[in-house]
């Protein structure tokens, strides 16, 4: 007989002895926690509750219990708040919400995330739109989902900003909380984390602070890079990394970049990096034109925003960078045409997003060529002589790659540029870094550096 | 029992007593005032299974006793009579009264049937001034949400460390923090716990002399005792959300006005709001004012003008002039600091040099 069993009998019992409105008053919300050694313990939902069944119908209960189970010798009972749906019932009739709030009252936003996991519910895999650039990661994280901590483990998931990493990361909290209601998981930035550890070194109740993420069934990191230079929060990172997973709880984590490429500042740094890169390391990529159409449609659905077919697909068209560009975008497009009071036309829309892209093409060879040399160091004027020396070959590969890869520059030109090469240089070095790049994590996430030094300084100027 | 007592003290015993009690309750015993002469003093009892109050009224006993009453009745019944002296005395489960000219029989119930309060076993203890806590109360409750959608919004905080005592409620659309430093206090965890509305509501009524209150709470409840009434509230199961991340600790405008204008001409402009209740806002550091607009396509237009320090970027935004006003007429501060970013960012109001009271608004789309 299950706990639930043995209170509704009874209950079913004492209803019959005691008069309707006391029933209803003092055994609403009642229920047994638990059973254990002849004591059951009865939840109550105040505690108004706990002193009238002690004092008045303690002896009641225990007889009616005991008809069904006769070794039970006491009854504790503990103020139990109701859970959400009997809660829910009792409130169910609507009250008058304040009206003017509708819309256009702007809200704080944090406050969507739920406390106790830190998590924010619009946050979810149906959500999630997946593609070529990111399937991989959620394979993983589907993984990770069915089997918390078995496989996987720790799942570290990096690529660049806006690409929906965080996305990914509260998804997994959220399924796995929607499978299993009592699981414990927790959401937290690195930067938050850090800030929490300082405030509790401050406040002199580190020991709270350890117990409690100690206690975790899933704990989320999210931009562990920014753990970068912070010695001792790395060194309690460290510590409470390998308690939960030695203990088989499931770790998520993100970057920015691959642990490997984050910069590494002493030795416990390398110990937690190494750590991170035990499990499994997925990337998610920039989106291709199809899933960025995707995106933007679900987004747009999801917003309630109504717009053409042909302006969503200007706007992937243009926007190429990140998810949260395609996002911002959409808003700006939505707003401007509410405000104009009409669908704007392409011109319109282009116009629009042009005054917020970063112009991507505005980089010039020459430009490439100096932020490579600045990046690695040599003198800009070395690139363009006929030298072999190991440092200026390869940069000068790098440069190459980067010119043909990213302006699209013919290998005649490219050869032309580089103090009058051959083209088939050119065409060597861009052959030999684009196969290294899929192998060499190292060389990849150096590329990604400098493109971004060009594609910042450009956009800027 | 039997008892003498002062009409107009055993009224607002009563008055107060009523509102504790529980009102269309499925057991009529629960709309019922308990009085108790037990001991050596009078004390009234009532409670709705969410809060409970205690409160003791002076008078002579003459024969100890005790006895539960129907709240209304007696309220209603004691409103209604002149004279100055009253005897209250029980007959079996009814209450005889004798005044002058006046002899009146109230059906009561059985004392026994009458809930039996919680008792106060705290965990943890400390004291506070009333006026104290009746500010803290009474300028923060006005951000807490009407609606009980979400217990824990619908609440007040109570966030006690060292000797700080912060206490802040919000709906999500505003937030309000009072602090107050205290040399009573010295905790060296963080307590923290949420009252319900109702709770604070009875409380800010109960809280009108100057005197030293007992405060103790437990994982479920709150207790609070004064000199002449104790009560106690259930505590709200649940997180509020983390506040403090979302105070704004930057911003690009800074504004200074007279407190006395603001109001004045925010009451003004109201009279020519739409019904979204939206005034827009315009901080402007160039004419060293703060312009106002309000329009109603039916009413009309208004625009001001009010002279404010400015200091900063030139920002445009529109708020509800109500949660503008609810803030603005907590802060006991001759000129009112406004502090903001965009259009869409918080606005944090405070008086000018005075951070103890920080009442933080959302402000409306559109400006």
């Amino acid at each position: 007989m299950t706990n639930d069993d043995l209170w509704r009998q009874a209950l079913g019992e004492i209803e019959l002895a005691v008069s309707r409105a006391n029933f209803v008053t003092w055994f609403k919300d009642t229920k047994i926690m638990d059973q254990a050694d002849g004591i059951v313990t009865v939840g109550v939902p105040n505690g108004f509750s706990k002193e009238w069944l002690e004092n008045k119908f303690h002896k009641f209960i225990l007889k009616s219990l005991r008809v069904r189970i006769p070794e039970i010798r006491a009854i504790n009972y503990t103020i139990v708040a109701p859970s959400a749906s009997a809660a829910k019932q009792l409130k169910s009739k609507p009250k008058k919400e304040n009206v003017l709030t509708s819309g256009e009252q702007l809200d704080f936003k944090e406050f969507y995330i739920d406390p106790k996991t830190n998590l924010n519910p619009k946050y979810t895999l149906e959500t999630f739109i997946v593609g070529s650039f990111n399937e991989l990661a959620h394979a993983a994280a589907l993984a990770v989902i069915k089997n918390p901590g078995r496989v996987y483990n720790p799942l570290f998931i990096y690529g660049g900003v806006g690409l929906g990493k965080t996305h990914l990361l509260q998804a997994i909290g959220n399924a796995i909380l929607k499978e299993n209601q009592n699981k414990k998981v927790y959401y937290i930035t690195s930067e938050k984390f850090a800030n929490e550890l300082l405030n509790s070194l401050q406040n002199q109740t580190i020991q709270n602070f350890k117990e409690k993420f100690r206690d975790y069934d899933l704990l989320i990191v999210d931009d562990v890079q920014f753990f970068v230079n912070k010695t001792k929060t790395q060194e309690e990172f460290f510590h409470m990394f390998n308690t939960l997973f030695e203990s088989g709880k499931q770790l998520v984590f993100s970057s920015d970049r691959s642990p490997k490429s984050i910069p590494s500042l002493g030795e416990i740094n390398d110990r937690l990096i190494s750590r991170m890169e035990a499990g499994v390391l997925v990337d998610i990529s920039e989106p291709e034109y199809e899933s960025r159409l995707a995106i933007l449609k679900s987004k747009s659905a999801e917003k309630k925003v109504e717009l053409p077919e042909s302006t969503l697909e200007l706007i992937a068209l243009l926007i190429q960078k990140s998810i949260r560009e395609l996002e911002g975008a959409l808003n700006t497009i939505h707003i401007q045409s509410k405000y104009q009071n009409k669908v704007l036309n392409q011109e319109e829309v282009k116009s629009i997003l042009s005054k917020n892209i970063k112009p991507r093409n505005a980089v010039t060879p020459s430009q490439i060529i100096k932020t490579v040399a600045d990046f690695y160091d040599i003198p800009e004027k070395s690139i363009y002589e006929h030298t072999r020396k190991t440092e200026v070959v390869r940069p000068r590969q790098i440069a190459m790659f980067l010119i043909r890869d990213d302006l699209g520059g013919s290998y005649p030109f490219i050869g032309q540029k580089f103090g009058g090469m051959d083209h088939t240089t050119a065409i060597h070095a861009y052959e030999k870094i684009s196969e290294e790049v899929k192998r060499n994590s190292k060389l990849e996430d150096e590329l990604k550096l400098i493109r971004d030094i060009y594609q910042n300084t450009t956009a800027t100027k | 029992m039997k008892l003498q007592c002062i009409i107009n003290n055993l009224r607002n015993g009563i008055v107060i007593a009523e509102r504790s009690a529980a009102k269309n309750q499925t057991l009529p015993i629960l709309n019922s005032v308990f009085i108790d002469a037990e001991k050596d003093v009078i004390k009234l009892k009532s409670t709705n299974l969410e809060t409970a109050l205690e409160i003791i009224i002076p008078g002579k006993i003459i024969e100890s006793g005790s006895i539960v009453v129907p709240a209304k009745i007696l309220s209603s019944f004691l409103s209604n009579i002149n004279d100055d002296q009253i005897m209250l005395q029980t007959n079996r489960n009814n209450l005889f009264i004798k005044a002058n000219n006046i002899e009146t029989t109230i059906q009561g119930y059985p004392k026994e049937d009458f809930p039996i309060f919680p008792q106060m076993n705290s965990q943890e203890n400390f004291t506070m001034q009333a006026r104290e806590l009746k500010d803290g109360l009474s300028a923060t409750i006005i951000a807490a949400s009407i609606s009980d959608i979400k217990p824990e919004l619908s609440s007040v905080l109570f966030k006690i460390f060292k000797n700080t005592i912060k206490i802040a409620a919000t709906d999500s659309f505003r937030l309000a923090e009072k602090t107050i430093i205290s040399k009573k206090i010295n905790k060296e965890k963080l307590i923290s716990f949420l009252i319900p509305q109702k709770g604070v509501q009875e409380m800010l009524k109960l809280l009108d002399q100057d005197e030293i209150l007992e405060i103790g709470i437990n994982k479920n409840q709150f207790f609070l005792s004064g000199n002449r009434f104790k009560f106690i509230s259930r505590l709200t199961d649940g997180k509020f959300p983390d506040y403090e991340q979302i105070m704004p600790k930057n911003f690009k405008t800074v504004a200074v006005s007279k407190k006395s204008d603001i109001v004045s001409h925010i009451k003004l402009a109201s009279v020519f709001v739409g019904k979204l209740s939206d005034i827009t806002f315009n901080f402007d550091p160039a004419k060293k004012a703060v312009l106002i607009n309000a329009f109603n396509s039916d009413v009309g237009q208004h625009s001001a003008q009010i002279n404010s320090m400015i200091q900063g970027e030139s920002v445009e935004v529109k708020f509800n002039w109500r949660y503008l006003l609810d803030g603005i007429s907590q802060i006991d501060n001759e000129y009112i600091e406004f502090n903001l970013n965009t259009p869409e960012s918080p606005l944090l109001i405070k008086g000018k040099g005075d951070a103890s009271y920080l009442y933080l608004v959302m402000p409306m789309r559109g400006a």
